[in-house]
């Protein structure tokens, strides 16, 4: 069972930081963080770029260690690489509204 | 002579006494299979004789077929049937029936368990029925938005009947869920490691976990509902702090996820024809794994694709539409391997391959007008428009329904035990997809024109009669198509010489045994060594038969089958399945009667059905077990293994771990709907927060200590051969259920904001599990005193010890998540 856990944990740590990015986004808007600066930054979209950055270096980490450290049957290792890559542009590509799109309007 | 002499041994340990004991007490779960998906086809006509009347209604202008609240009941009954009355009972039918012949295995892990989700299944379905033919059917639409559905503006028990038979539906779902999860875990042929399981299994594997996940925010919404209407706990009521948009965050949390589920078994099923009707290998087994993994996470990330019009930020919009988009990926992944497999071998055109013909063409034109929904702006223009009715229908009828077609005439001797003898289903075909086409195309431009969905009427000059009545005639021909096929497949149960074993030359494990099947599948278990075990030993079934394989003597009268490796496929364990009993559909019968109580308001009642409840989940559990070891048994081919009984994760184990993870999301879901009314409803933070004084928290917290300790103290014990002393565990959940009975008495009225809400049913969940978990400890004492644990036989106390530390935890995040807002204040 922690083989196939394993394999799949790429996506749970996209739905980690899925969850994690949209449940800061809707606190921030509630706190008005969108409306707080620190210097030019805003600080609502400041901490979501910084959360988003940290899931996405987390994850190429996860990348790197499956690919090195590889375990049980040849079939879950390649399944694990691969859903640890999926996971991972998965999260650029969900994440990137934090730079892109208004935050609380 | 031998496989004969061993049939009739098997048979009369595995067989079902006929007529009425036997349709009452039968566990088997080829039987309880068929009748899942005979029922959903009913259901599945019923439905369609819905959809026939509201194209009726829309077939002309200013129509007075029905009025506007019968024409509200039919919209409603149609979703709702289709959804969770089909589509969920359809596959989970075919897979309670198919599984286990395809994993090379006599029956499901949770026999039992299997006819209560059936009989749940039926009688939850039925009160709908009733409500239907009483003219009061749920009207609020299949996703019931408040406040629509909420007590001002539906005053009738009608959105009760779907709240509440819903529900009970949704429990079958769920233990079915379970039931499937652990079977293709635990209970596949010895040799069966993940990279060699039948492509389908592996999207049932992936289904089943989204339904545990995706399921209970549903349940939980539905609760909040019943209870909101019931009792008037506001939880959607904006003027007393709910929010109804609390209601579409939990409704599709559970709604689009749902889509994927029941697609992915219609593609699994594609995924195990296709190489047979191309006569060769399916291309791509790995990435076609890797892609159904990838739609079973992502499709969670989608459910705010449906409330794009309900004011939120750019950016979470924004959000969602890249997950949106991004599903769409893995999809064709799939569709993509299918073609390159067709391409590489030699297709032939039979009544198989015609519906998935037609499954490719209407599903990719779904699929694609998918993607446009999933782009923000052209969505606040299609939103709620016969487009978007168009498009779900394209996604549902082409992922779902001509797969299940297809399914029907590949797998159709497996049931009939005949060949395919006529060519009325070519006649069938072509009206399905005609008329399907004649239905549902025109109706993208209606939509775009502006036609809302759900609306009753319109006025002739707006220019949508054509559409509409090209629709309608489309719907029927779409009828008689369906009319055909069900005439075709009801011939050939009559009308049709024996068909040889294996009709398709498939390489897969369920094509290994006599058509039909008997009721304990195979008389010996295989040892499988690739992934289609009959092209790689073409004797493999004759050898089966002969009791060549594993347990391939019968013993003690025991329904015995093999447990493996999760991964590894290697094998664990026997299995000793319980026979045959009335326990489910008394039990059933008693769950359904507290939905009955509660549906009549007869509310003081309710506690008696949950103590009977707990009387016969006790007894269901204290039948299993035995008071002496066995120690490792032969198993056939010079091999021995122990019985489940004597193994630290038998299935039991398993299945509490399943059941723990739905439970847990129900808890998050709630966690969740707190969060969200305190950062985005109006009207809050409360007027008052609650106030239950530090000692009942401080009290509640070392409780749980107590009682997490205790049970390993517990297990500790029984290891050492000192019985299983739960004295310590005992007194921590009596001190847990104290402080949180005082925090319930100490708390707001919960009919004045829906944060007294919310705290009431966190308590009330708490207060639930700890109960859950006291009620198991006691059972394990009582168990070892009657001899039956040991150090050996301590899986009870490993549930029970599971169980335990889920109240505790469950309990902890409760009580910090009312206090620490309350002291912080």
């Amino acid at each position: 069972m922690m083989g196939l856990l394993r394999a799949i944990s790429g996506l749970i740590a996209w739905a980690v930081a899925f969850s994690a990015i949209y449940g800061l986004q809707g606190l921030g808007c509630a706190l008005g963080w969108d409306r707080v600066m620190i210097g030019p930054l805003q600080l609502g979209r400041t901490l979501l770029i910084v959360l988003w950055l940290a899931f996405v270096a987390v994850q190429a980490w996860m990348i790197w260690h499956f690919t090195h450290h590889p375990r049980g049957s040849v079939f879950l290792n390649r399944l694990t690489v691969a859903v640890a890559v999926v996971g991972w542009v998965a999260t650029i590509y969900t994440g990137v509204p934090v730079v892109l799109a208004s935050m609380c309007f | 002579m031998k496989a004969l002499r061993l049939h009739r041994a098997f048979e009369a340990i595995w067989g079902t006494p006929r007529g009425w004991r036997g349709t009452v007490c039968s566990v088997n779960h080829s039987t309880l299979g068929i009748r899942l998906m005979v029922t959903a086809f009913a259901f599945f006509l019923i439905g369609g004789v819905l959809a026939m009347l509201i194209r009726a209604q829309l077939a002309t202008p200013h129509s007075a077929f029905v009025g506007p609240e019968a024409y509200a009941q039919l919209f409603t009954m149609h979703g709702s049937i289709m959804m969770f009355l089909f589509a969920i009972p359809m596959f989970e039918g075919f897979a309670i029936y198919m599984l286990p012949k395809m994993l090379g295995t006599r029956d499901f892990a949770f026999p039992r368990l299997t006819a209560y989700g059936w009989w749940c299944y039926l009688f939850g379905g039925s009160m709908l029925l009733v409500a239907m033919l009483a003219g009061l059917a749920p009207d609020a639409g299949w996703f019931m938005y408040t406040p629509l559905s909420s007590k001002p503006y539906s005053p009738g028990i009608n959105s009760d009947f779907w709240l509440l038979g819903i529900t009970f539906v949704e429990i079958s779902a769920i233990v079915t869920a379970v039931d499937i999860v652990v079977t293709i875990l635990k209970m596949r042929a010895p040799g069966m490691s993940l990279d060699k399981m039948p492509l389908f299994a592996w999207y049932m594997l992936v289904t089943t976990m989204m339904m545990l996940v995706g399921f209970p925010p549903l349940i939980l919404g539905s609760i909040l509902l019943e209870l909101e209407r019931a009792f008037g706990w506001p939880f959607f009521d904006v003027t007393r702090g709910g929010d109804s948009l609390l209601w579409q965050h939990l409704f599709w949390l559970f709604g689009h996820p749902e889509v994927y589920i029941i697609f992915l078994p219609a593609a699994g099923a594609v995924s195990t024809i296709l190489p047979v009707m191309a006569r060769t290998a399916i291309l791509g087994y790995g990435w076609i794994v890797g892609a159904v993994i990838a739609l079973g996470f992502l499709s969670f990330g989608l459910w705010v694709h449906h409330m794009f019009t309900v004011g939120i930020p750019h950016m979470a919009l924004a959000f969602f539409s890249a997950a949106s988009t991004l599903v769409a990926i893995p999809t064709g992944v799939q569709i993509f391997a299918w073609l390159g497999t067709l391409w590489a071998g030699r297709p032939q055109m039979k009544m198989p391959m015609l519906y998935l013909i037609g499954f490719f063409i209407v599903f990719v034109m779904g699929g694609l007008t998918g993607v446009m929904v999933a782009v923000v702006p052209f969505d606040w223009q299609a939103h709620d428009s016969a487009f978007v009715t168009a498009h779900l229908h394209y996604v549902l009828f082409g992922g779902f329904v001509f797969p299940m077609l297809a399914a029907a005439y590949y797998w159709l001797a497996h049931f009939t035990g005949r060949q395919y003898q006529y060519r009325l289903g070519v006649s069938a075909f072509w009206l399905i997809l005609i008329g399907f086409n004649l239905t549902f195309l025109q109706m993208h431009i209606v939509g775009l024109l502006g036609q809302a969905r759900r609306i009753e009427t319109y006025p002739a000059e707006i220019g949508w009669t054509a559409y509409n009545l090209v629709s309608s005639i489309g719907g029927f021909i779409l009828a008689f198509g369906i009319g055909l096929f069900l005439i075709d497949i009801l011939l050939q149960f009559f009308h049709a010489p024996k068909s040889k074993r294996n009709p398709w030359s498939a390489g897969t494990l369920e094509w290994g045994m006599t058509m039909p099947p008997p009721s304990y599948n195979i008389a010996s278990i295989p040892h499988v060594e690739g992934r289609e075990p009959l092209h790689d030993r073409p004797d493999l079934a004759l050898s089966l038969a002969r009791g060549e394989g594993y347990l391939g003597e019968p013993r003690n009268g025991w329904r015995e089958t093999l447990a493996v490796g999760t991964s590894s496929g290697k094998l664990d364990h026997i299995v000793v399945l319980p026979g045959n009993t009335t326990l489910p559909i008394w039990t059933a019968a008693v769950t359904g009667s507290f939905f009955l109580l509660m549906l009549l308001k007869l509310y003081w009642l309710t506690p008696l059905p949950l103590l009977a409840l707990v009387a016969m989940a006790w007894r269901w559990a204290w039948l299993l077990g035995r008071k002496e070891d066995v120690g490792a048994l032969p198993i056939g081919h010079a091999q021995s293994a122990p019985t489940h009984a004597e193994v630290q994760d038998p299935p039991g184990w398993w299945g509490s771990i399943f059941l723990l993870t739905a439970d847990g999301t129900f808890f998050v879901s709630l966690l969740f709907g707190y969060a969200f009314l305190w950062t985005v409803a109006p009207a809050w933070p409360p007027p008052q927060l609650f106030d239950g004084g530090v000692l009942s928290l401080v009290t509640g917290v070392g409780a749980t200590a107590l009682a997490v300790i205790g049970a390993r103290v517990a297990s500790r014990r029984l290891q050492r051969g000192n019985g299983a002393g739960g004295g310590m565990v005992l007194i921590g959940l009596v001190l847990l259920i104290a402080a949180l009975s005082m925090a319930i008495l100490g708390a707001p009225s919960p009919t004045e904001h829906a944060y007294n809400a919310v705290v009431a049913v966190l308590l009330a969940y708490a207060v639930f599990h700890a109960a859950i978990a006291l009620l198991m400890q006691v059972f394990v004492v009582l168990r070892a005193r009657a001899g039956f644990l040991s150090a050996r036989r301590s899986a009870e106390l490993r549930i029970a010890q599971l169980w335990t530390d889920y109240a505790a935890g469950s309990a902890a995040i409760v009580l910090l998540a009312i206090y620490v807002p309350a002291l912080t204040a």
